[in-house]
C-alpha cells in the first residue's frame, strides 16, 4: 500500500467506520405497492390424488378439508390410512385439532393447475416457483437460474435491501445457488437472504463450539449457549469496518456478499436464537407440531422447523417477499406412509403460518399467501417398501399427468374468498395446456407487488413465456 | 595478455541476442487483487488453526442427566459446523457468531482488559496472529482509541474484528 493508496483507503475505512451509525437501516416492507407475498411450495411432489383426491383420507384437512375437491374419489375422506405395521413403530404426530372451516373456504383454489413445462425435479420445480420460469437447471451448486428471481426483481425495483426478500428453505446444498440468477443486471448484488433452518438452527453447534465434550444436564436446565453481547458486537462490526476499509470489495465469486447492515440485522436475530439456554427457540414446543417425543414433548421436522423459523423471519424482518421450501413429502420415493404423514405435518404447520399472519394486523392487511406443489409425482406406485394395504413409494419426475396436475390456493386481503375454480381456454402463444399453470401463480404474486411488467421482460427477451395474471384469484 | 583474450571471447560470444515479449510480475501499484471468500470449511479449519491451535476433530459427546449417561454419540466437528455455515447465503453472520462462541469456549483463554497492560502491542500481536501483518498507523490508532474509549472494546472484540474482515474472510 502506498501513501496515496492509504490515505485513500484509509479515510473511506475512517468514513464508513464513523458513519455506520448514522447509516439507517433501510427498512423494506413494499416499497412499491405495500403488499407482501408469501409462496409456499409444498415439495417435493404432492399429487392430486391424495391431496385434493383425498384418496387415502383427509391429509390436509387445515387447507382442503375432509371431502374431495376433485371427482373420482368419492365424498367422503375419513382419516388418513395409514398401514397399522407403519404406525406400531413410529413416533406418533402431534397436530392440532383441525380448524372447522379449512383454508380453501377463506381464499381461492384452482384445482387444475398445470406445471406445464421442465423436469419435474424439485430444484427446477423449486427454480420455476422462485422465478415463474420452467427451467432445466442442473442439479449443481453452483447453477443459477437464467433469468432474475422474484428476489432479485423486488429489491431491483424497490431499492429494498436484501432482508427485504427471504427464501427459506428446508433444504440446503443446490438449494442455496436459487437465491440469485445469473442474469448480467441482477445477480447476487440483488440476492435475498438465503436461510435453511434445518442446517443453521442447530442445538449441536453452541455444545461443539462450548468444547465441551461432556455435558451434564441438571434442573434447571442450562445448555451450553453462545453468548450475546449486542454492544461488543457492535464494536466488533466497527472495527471490522476499519479494516474493510483498506480491501476491495469480493467481486469475483458467485458467493452472495450482503450489505453489512443486511449482515448486521441477521446476526442480531441468529445470536438471539443461539444465546436461549434452554434451547426452546431453535425450535419451541408451544410451535405444537411435529412428532411425539419420549417421554414428553416434540421434536421437530424439516419442514415444521422451517416454518417456525419462517414465522420468526415474518416477525421480525417483516418482508415483501418470502419464498418457502417444504421437502417432507419427498419420502414418498421409498415410504408411502412417511408421504401422508408429511402432508399432515405440511397442512398443519403451513395453516400455523397463516394463522400467525393473520395474528398481527399489519401483516394481515398486506400479506398474501400463496401455497402450491412444485410439481406431482407419477401415476405408478414404483414397488418400493410395499405396505399391509397393498401400497408403495412413487417416483417423481418422466412427467406424466401425476408429475404436471397440481393446484394453487391464494389467500389474503387481495385474493377473491370462498372461490373453487377449474378455468379452461385459457389462451396464449405456446400455451397448450389451456389452463393456468405455475408460472401464472409466481406471475400473479408479482403482479401484487408491482413487478409483474418487469418480469414479462425480462422473460421475454430472454425468449421465455411469461406466465399470466390469474384474474380469478383477485377480488 | 590473459584479460585481452578473456575481452577478445566475450565480444565472440556476444553475437547472438535475444528477444522476450514484454510481461508484468505481479500486480500494477495500485491495483488491488478481487478477493475471493473462503469456502465453509476453509474458514472453519483456518479459524481453529488461528483461534484454538488444532484442526476440527471427531469425538465422542456423552449426554448425561443428572449424572447418569444417556447416550454417545460421535462428533464431527468439521462436518457439523459447514453444514452450519453452508445453511445460510451470505454465511458471515453465522461465522461471527460461531467465531464468538469459539472465543468464549473452554479451549481458548482470553485475557481480562484490565490486565493488557500494553494494548497497541496486543493488538500488533492479533494483527500479526491472524492477518500475518503489523497493522498499519491509522488501523492500529483505530484499534487502540477504541479500546481506550469504548468499554465494549476488549481482547476477544479485536479477534472477532479482525477475524471478521473481508481480508481475513478471503483466499
Amino acid at each position: 500500500m502506498n501513501r496515496r493508496t492509504f490515505l485513500k483507503t484509509g479515510l473511506a475505512g475512517a468514513g464508513a467506520a464513523a458513519l455506520a451509525p448514522l447509516i439507517k437501516v433501510r427498512t423494506g416492507s413494499a416499497a412499491t405497492t405495500g403488499k407482501r407475498v408469501v409462496i409456499v411450495g409444498i415439495g417435493g411432489g404432492l399429487r392430486l390424488r391424495e391431496s385434493l383426491g383425498m384418496a387415502e383420507g383427509a391429509t390436509m384437512p387445515n387447507l382442503l378439508g375432509t371431502a374431495p375437491l376433485i371427482s373420482g374419489f368419492g365424498t367422503s375422506a375419513g382419516a388418513p390410512k395409514i398401514a397399522p405395521e407403519y404406525a406400531a413403530r413410529m413416533p406418533a404426530l402431534v397436530l392440532p385439532a383441525p380448524r372447522a372451516t379449512p383454508l380453501y373456504a377463506q381464499g381461492t383454489l384452482i384445482t387444475n393447475l398445470r406445471y406445464a413445462d421442465g423436469p419435474p425435479g424439485h430444484l427446477q420445480g423449486h427454480g420455476c416457483l422462485l422465478s415463474g420460469y420452467y427451467n432445466k437447471l442442473e442439479n449443481r451448486a453452483d447453477a443459477h437460474l437464467p433469468v432474475p428471481t422474484v428476489f432479485e426483481l423486488h429489491r431491483k425495483a424497490a431499492n429494498a435491501p436484501a432482508t427485504d426478500a427471504w427464501y427459506v428453505s428446508a433444504i440446503g446444498g443446490f438449494y442455496r445457488a436459487l437465491i440469485s440468477s445469473d442474469h448480467a443486471d441482477y445477480g447476487p448484488r440483488f440476492a435475498g437472504v438465503y436461510l435453511q433452518p434445518p442446517g443453521v438452527m442447530q442445538p449441536l453447534a453452541p455444545i461443539i463450539v462450548s468444547g465441551k465434550h461432556t455435558l451434564n444436564v441438571t434442573a434447571p436446565v442450562v445448555l451450553p449457549t453462545i453468548p450475546s453481547d449486542p454492544a461488543e458486537d457492535q464494536a466488533a462490526a466497527r472495527l471490522t469496518a476499519v479494516l474493510d476499509g483498506n480491501t476491495p470489495p469480493f467481486t469475483s465469486d458467485a458467493t452472495v456478499h450482503l450489505a453489512a447492515d443486511d449482515n448486521a440485522r441477521i446476526q442480531a436475530h441468529l445470536a438471539e436464537i443461539y444465546a436461549d439456554p434452554t434451547y426452546d427457540k431453535f425450535f419451541a414446543q408451544s410451535f405444537g407440531i411435529g412428532l411425539h417425543k419420549d417421554p414428553s414433548g416434540i421434536d421437530a421436522t424439516g419442514d415444521t422447523r422451517t416454518i417456525y423459523h419462517a414465522e420468526r423471519v415474518l416477525a421480525r424482518f417483516r418482508p415483501s417477499v418470502m419464498a418457502i421450501t417444504l421437502l417432507d413429502v419427498d419420502t414418498c420415493h421409498a415410504d408411502f406412509n412417511g408421504y401422508l404423514r408429511n402432508q399432515q405435518l405440511a397442512d398443519a404447520a403451513v395453516a400455523h403460518l397463516w394463522d400467525f399472519i393473520q395474528a398481527d394486523p399489519e401483516l394481515r392487511a398486506t400479506t398474501t399467501m400463496l401455497v402450491l406443489p412444485e410439481h406431482g409425482r407419477h401415476l405408478v406406485m414404483n414397488g418400493n417398501n410395499p405396505d399391509s394395504l397393498g401400497r408403495s413409494g412413487i417416483d417423481h419426475g418422466l412427467g406424466d399427468d401425476g408429475d404436471r396436475n397440481v393446484w394453487m390456493l391464494a389467500l389474503g386481503p387481495d385474493i377473491r374468498p370462498g372461490n373453487v375454480v377449474a378455468p379452461t381456454g385459457i389462451s396464449q402463444t405456446g400455451r397448450g395446456s389451456g389452463r393456468y399453470e405455475t408460472i401464472d401463480v409466481i406471475m400473479t404474486a408479482m403482479h401484487l407487488l408491482g413487478h409483474d411488467a418487469a418480469m414479462t421482460s425480462e422473460l421475454t427477451d430472454f425468449g421465455a413465456r411469461p406466465g399470466l395474471v390469474i384474474p380469478e384469484v383477485m377480488r | 595478455m590473459t584479460r585481452l583474450l578473456l575481452l577478445c571471447a566475450l565480444a565472440a560470444a556476444c553475437t547472438t541476442t535475444y528477444d522476450y515479449d514484454p510481461t508484468s510480475v505481479g500486480d500494477a501499484e495500485g491495483g488491488d487483487r478481487a478477493p475471493r471468500s473462503k469456502s465453509s470449511s476453509q474458514f472453519l479449519r483456518g479459524v481453529y488453526a488461528d483461534l484454538l491451535g488444532r484442526t476440527p476433530q471427531t469425538y465422542d459427546f456423552t449426554l448425561q442427566v443428572n449424572g447418569v449417561t444417556q447416550f454417545t454419540l460421535p462428533l464431527d466437528e468439521q462436518a457439523q459446523l459447514v453444514t452450519v455455515l453452508d445453511g445460510i447465503g451470505d454465511p458471515l453472520p453465522m461465522r461471527n457468531l460461531l467465531v464468538n462462541g469459539l472465543l468464549h469456549s473452554t479451549e481458548v483463554a482470553i485475557p481480562d482488559k484490565a490486565s493488557v497492560a500494553d494494548p497497541a502491542a496486543y493488538v500488533r500481536k492479533q494483527f500479526t496472529g491472524l492477518l500475518g501483518r503489523d497493522p498499519n498507523v491509522y488501523e492500529l490508532q483505530a484499534f487502540t482509541d477504541a479500546w481506550a474509549r469504548d468499554p465494549a472494546v476488549n481482547p476477544r472484540t479485536v479477534i472477532r474484528a479482525i477475524v471478521a474482515s473481508r481480508e481475513y474472510q478471503s483466499q
